[in-house]
């Protein structure tokens, strides 16, 4: 080769270069100026994102002012598999450092088969054990939990393929304290996230679980019902209870912002103005929680001494149907459905036979037995069917000649009192008071042999609508059951009978065909004892926006007249009198400086037979009832107590609505909170306590918020604790805990100081809690004693 | 320093286009790496390790290039018996093995400077006889057993960058056009018969090469390196504020696709500032062809030139969709040891050469 050709052929390689340096220009020039445009709203849809601001759900406090119901921060921890690191090693260094922290196994295959041998992983299985939330594994939004935890290779590994951005959530609800040192340790855990979220708190767990109901997340085939743009299908919404029936109130606006988010989805920056969420509006409910506690408490000891499956207890006031206490047991713990509850707990909570997820008290129909007396009493007097004084042989039993063989006294049918002996004489007062089943018989369906016609059928149905069985309620929440007044015609179209005079006779005395639930037996009674009007029991009494402002005050609602005049309507009082003055409940009611109304009811029923028999071929299980009212003249109270299963109305069900009324009218109390103070205000002096801030979250106010406890060594609250906050040194305000050991400051203007202490000025030695406040912020925190032997 | 007359001939342009090539990679790499908090101080080990590189750039420069003559076989047999080794531990532990010492030195990288010298010392040997098919073809046949092991490895981009090299210096070399036909249209013929003979992995490799869409990764990465480019514009979103980087959008951001955070962030001003270094540096390279004693010296030139003027290229036409994806980082400018340390090591080369011209310097 030539020196020319040489140079020639590097020159033409110069060319070269030149030439597809021009085809990178060319390229250049057609990505940035003629597509420029297109490329840059590709970029802008990367970067921007239209999301919304979840609004705080809002809150639920008793009629005093108790918490019931709080939104908690919750944190999961997601792995974003594209940002683990490369090397095998060092992602197995992320996934072991995490396995420490969590608690978790980094993969369980192969584990499978000595699973039964391992005693780490068989702890999962346990029923209990799940409950602890820093251990279990679950998508929070779905609830299909897997009981088994994935290991945390695993569930990287299960992520969906070709979306490596797309977070994986490893654990959900972890500690908050091992959030925070993930948090901390994040430059050593490539590709692991802390997200927050928040979740329903119930605090009151099983004792309001049938009152408040449970969020969860919405059913595929309602999702129609929760439009957008106040829903999307991912949120949570109320599904029963109160959550459900105020849905509207409680769930807010939601917000709306424009944010820069990285490729993770992680917002950066806000882009222009947001429009801040408004939080849901609260509730201010008719209940009164201690009530709520004490009767829970009776009413569980009565079914456990008398072994009744299940029970109800109903307190309302019957001058307008607020109600301050409503029990239904077995419950079940709400925070379990707040949770995501697995498909197994759920299981063993919707097949248990004492139906712990039903509320009792507004769905559980059940024969009324004698409490139904009123209605036969009061229309028979009002009819003048029966006067006052006309008396009627009770001789403990009553053949009803045969239909067609009147006098064929073999073919008659007996119909018995519950007292064999016989009552003797009996009027209207002495059949109430001693319940009577004789007396309601003739009443009520006559006697032919006599040639006495009674009330009727027709007559009884419809006093018994006017009383209010037979229909709902209208009480606001959801699940009511309608209870049954039957008619002949029910009775053909449900058993192709006609209706016979002996249906009558079991009518009159709340056995037969009619059901009625604890809620409607109190209404009735409400209804009597304040004048004659049937209210429409409520349970919210107040819906207060965030600002406190009274958006909603329950009014007492009529939903219809008894119809019974002054007189009908003294003597069936008189005859409840005369039940706790010398009647079937005149040893199990006191209640000193208060007269008390009230009706024992002890309805015979058989789940099966023949077990429910006993040798004489009666039945021998039967449902314990007792409603009363009290003061006897204008009532402040009524009471309806129902124990299913549990023997004699007197024996079971009366004890608790005495201890009910007792405490409602402050009998026990005054001594005893006399000595529980004193005893714990020296327990208390010894404590130290430990201070927590357990976490924040967004509400709608301007200023900051601080809710929190004082509760013992034990978790539980400590009530008249002095709670002092102060801003940079300064005491702004204390003040004392209450019942529960629950302390809230509201509307905190956060200029007053930058550092923020709350602490037990009364326990020196107990650490304080120091935070920033931001304005539009609600802070959690806790104060608790720490175990004896520790103390100063 | 020791000899004046060594320094006069020493191409300090050509240095200082590298060195503002490796800043403007550095810088590059800073405003890449800011969003990833492991990644922040890349741009100093960068540095350093820029720095380590001119020592030894240094060091080549001072040596006579014409040593490397003699130690051609050494040279040939040690990297073929590395790539081999690496390959078998591979396949042994069932993964692939790029890598050297821990992690320190990438052979594919080695292998391309061994390769020009070799290729220089076989091609000079045979000067003014290259249009001749043996002599040609002893060439290739010494190119293609490392192209294959690199392959193998497997890493198709290296082993193209190879390939390339023999035929750039093959061409000035003194290859015949004819022969480049008879060649292109030999391997259009034989490659059904090559495809058949492959193994499916071999196969999967070259599809996955060609078709960018069968692996979503390397697609996204395009994707959203057009994005980056495209929303640049003509003076860029300014440096650190790419969205497209500083969101991390961009993946492999400060190694394969920093091109696409110039192009963002500098827009097209920084794009045709770096075609402009990088076209000044081949002029000064192809300069030393020009310049060189011998025909190996020239080779080597030539070679290096090749290599720096074929990656760059294939480095950005990824970078533009011009050119499937191959991990192939863009000299001096993409974060890593081994490709910035091969690259100042050609420099030095290059130097070598410019330096060591004896018989041309009594001629001046």
């Amino acid at each position: 080769m030539t020196e020319y050709q040489v140079k020639l052929r590097l020159f033409i390689f110069q060319l070269t270069v030149i030439l597809f340096f021009g085809l990178l220009v060319a390229q250049l020039w057609r990505l940035q100026f003629l597509k420029g445009e297109e490329y840059q709203q590709l970029a802008d849809r990367n970067r921007f994102r239209s999301v919304e601001i979840e609004a705080p759900r809002g809150i639920i406090y008793d009629r005093n002012g108790k918490l019931l119901v709080r939104n908690r921060p919750i944190f999961d921890v997601v792995i974003v598999p594209a940002y683990l690191p490369d090397d095998m090693t060092a992602e197995t260094q992320v996934f072991a450092h995490l396995a420490r922290l969590l608690k978790l196994p980094i993969t369980n295959s192969g584990a499978r088969e000595i699973a039964s041998h391992n005693a780490y992983f068989r702890s999962f299985l346990h029923h209990e054990y799940t409950r602890l939330p820093n251990r279990q594994v679950k998508n929070s939004r779905s609830r299909l939990l897997s009981k088994t935890p994935r290991g945390i290779k695993d569930a990287v590994d299960n992520a969906p393929p070709f979306a490596p951005y797309q977070p994986v959530v490893i654990a959900a609800d972890i500690d908050p304290a091992v959030a925070a040192i993930i948090e901390e340790k994040r430059l050593n855990l490539p590709g692991v996230f802390v997200q927050t979220n928040s979740e329903r708190d119930y605090l009151t767990g099983e004792l309001s679980a049938q009152i408040l109901g449970y969020v969860g997340p919405i059913s595929p085939g309602q999702v129609e019902n929760y439009p957008p743009p106040i829903y999307n299908p991912n949120d949570n919404v109320g599904l029963v209870g109160l959550e459900y029936s105020y849905e509207d109130q409680l769930h807010g606006v939601k917000g709306q912002e424009i944010v820069e988010v990285d490729v993770t989805g992680r917002k950066v920056t806000t882009i222009g103005d947001s429009q801040a969420a408004e939080p849901g509006n609260n509730l201010i409910l008719t209940i009164d929680l201690d009530l709520q506690t004490f009767a829970t408490e009776q009413l569980q000891a009565a079914m456990e001494d008398s072994g009744g499956q299940s029970g109800a207890a109903v307190v309302l006031n019957p001058n307008n149907g607020e109600i301050l206490a409503m029990v239904s047991l077995p419950s079940y713990d709400n925070n379990l459905f707040a949770q995501g509850i697995s498909a197994r707990e759920y299981s063993l909570l919707s097949e248990d036979k004492s139906a712990p997820l039903v509320n009792k008290a507004i769905g559980g129909l059940y024969p009324p037995g004698s409490v139904f007396k009123i209605v036969p009493a009061a229309g028979a007097l009002e009819e003048g069917v029966v006067s006052p004084h006309q008396q009627f042989l009770a001789q403990g039993i009553l053949y009803l000649p045969n239909k067609f063989f009147p006098d064929d006294p073999e073919l008659a049918q007996p119909f018995y009192c519950w007292y064999r002996e016989g009552h003797g004489l009996v009027d209207v007062v002495s059949g109430l008071a001693h319940s009577c089943d004789i007396y309601f018989y003739q009443i009520g369906g006559g006697y032919a042999p006599s040639g006495y016609e009674g009330l009727g059928h027709e007559r009884l149905t419809a006093y018994a609508e006017r009383f209010g069985f037979g229909a709902p309620t209208g009480v606001d929440i959801p699940g009511e059951g309608a209870g049954l007044a039957p008619t002949p015609k029910w009775k053909r179209l449900n058993y192709a009978e006609t209706w016979v005079t002996g249906d009558t006779y079991n009518m009159s005395i709340g056995q037969g065909f009619v059901l009625a639930t604890p809620l409607q037996v109190v209404n009735a009674y409400a209804a009597l004892a304040n004048g004659g009007t049937l209210y429409k029991p409520h349970l919210v009494k107040e819906v207060r926006n965030p600002q406190k402002d009274l958006l909603f005050q329950a009014e007492a609602e009529i939903a219809g007249q008894l119809g019974l005049s002054e007189e009908t309507r003294g003597w069936v009082e008189e005859g409840l009198r005369a039940v706790v003055e010398w009647g079937t409940a005149k040893d199990v009611i006191n209640v000193p400086g208060i007269s008390v109304s009230g009706k024992t009811g002890t309805a015979e029923y058989c789940d099966r037979y023949p077990q429910c028999l006993d040798r004489d071929g009666r039945v021998k299980t039967s449902h314990a009832w007792f409603v009363a009212y009290a003061p006897s003249q204008n009532a402040e109270i009524a009471v309806a107590v129902f124990v299913y299963g549990g023997g004699e109305g007197s024996a079971t069900s009366a004890p608790v609505a005495n201890a009910i009324l007792r405490y409602y009218f402050g009998i026990d109390q005054l001594e005893e909170n006399a000595d529980n103070a004193q005893a714990e205000s020296e327990n208390v002096a010894l404590k130290n306590f430990t201070a927590r801030l357990l976490g924040g979250d967004t509400h709608g106010s301007a200023g900051a918020a601080i809710h929190g406890f004082v509760l013992d060594e034990q978790g539980q609250g400590i009530s008249q604790i002095i709670v002092s906050l102060s801003a940079d040194g300064e005491e702004i305000v204390r003040l004392p805990t209450g019942n529960n050991g629950q302390f809230d400051f509201n509307d905190i203007a956060t200029r007053l100081g930058d550092n923020w202490q709350i602490r037990l000025p009364d326990y020196p030695a107990s650490n304080e809690i120091e935070l920033s406040l931001d304005g539009g912020t609600r802070y959690f925190v806790e104060f608790q004693a720490m175990e004896t032997g520790n103390a100063p | 320093m020791v000899n004046l007359r060594i320094w006069r001939k020493f191409d300090f342009l050509m240095v200082g286009i590298v060195l503002l090539l490796i800043a403007y990679g550095a810088l590059m790499i800073y405003s890449a790496t800011q969003s990833a908090v492991d990644l922040q101080e890349l741009w100093r080990v960068q540095l350093t390790r820029a720095g380590i590189g001119l020592i030894a750039m240094l060091v080549v420069s001072l040596i006579d290039y014409r040593y490397y003559r003699e130690l051609y076989k050494f040279l040939y047999v040690g990297i073929v018996i590395l790539l081999a080794v690496l390959l078998i531990a591979g396949e042994l532990t069932g993964g692939t093995q790029r890598w050297l010492a821990g992690g320190a030195i990438q052979p594919g990288e080695l292998t391309k400077l061994v390769i020009i010298i070799v290729l220089a010392k076989i091609i000079s040997d045979h000067d003014g006889e290259m249009d001749r098919i043996p002599y040609l073809l002893q060439s290739l046949t010494v190119v293609l057993l490392p192209m294959l092991l690199v392959f193998l490895q497997p890493d198709m981009g290296t082993s193209i960058i190879i390939g390339f090299i023999w035929l750039a210096m093959a061409l000035v070399g003194g290859m015949r056009l004819f022969h480049l036909g008879l060649l292109g249209g030999g391997v259009a013929l034989a490659s059904p018969i090559i495809w058949l003979m492959m193994k499916d992995y071999m196969r999967q490799r070259i599809t996955l090469f060609l078709d960018p869409t069968g692996n979503p990764d390397d697609f996204y990465n395009v994707q959203q390196a057009l994005i980056s480019i495209g929303s640049g514009g003509w003076l860029g979103k300014g440096f650190g504020n790419g969205t497209q980087n500083q969101l991390r959008f961009l993946r492999v951001r400060h190694t394969d696709f920093i091109f696409s955070v110039i192009g963002e962030e500098l827009g097209m001003l920084g794009a045709i500032l770096l075609f402009l270094l990088i076209i000044l540096l081949l002029w000064r390279i192809l300069r030393v062809a020009n310049l060189a004693g011998d025909p190996f010296g020239r080779l080597i030139a030539v070679g290096v030139g090749a290599v720096i003027f074929f990656q760059s290229f294939v480095n950005i036409g990824v970078n533009l969709k011009m050119v499937p994806v191959t991990g192939t980082p863009l000299p001096f400018i993409s974060y890593g040891g081994s490709s910035l340390l091969t690259f100042l090591l050609t420099i030095g080369l290059l130097q070598s050469v410019l330096i060591y011209r004896k018989r041309l310097d009594f001629e001046n």
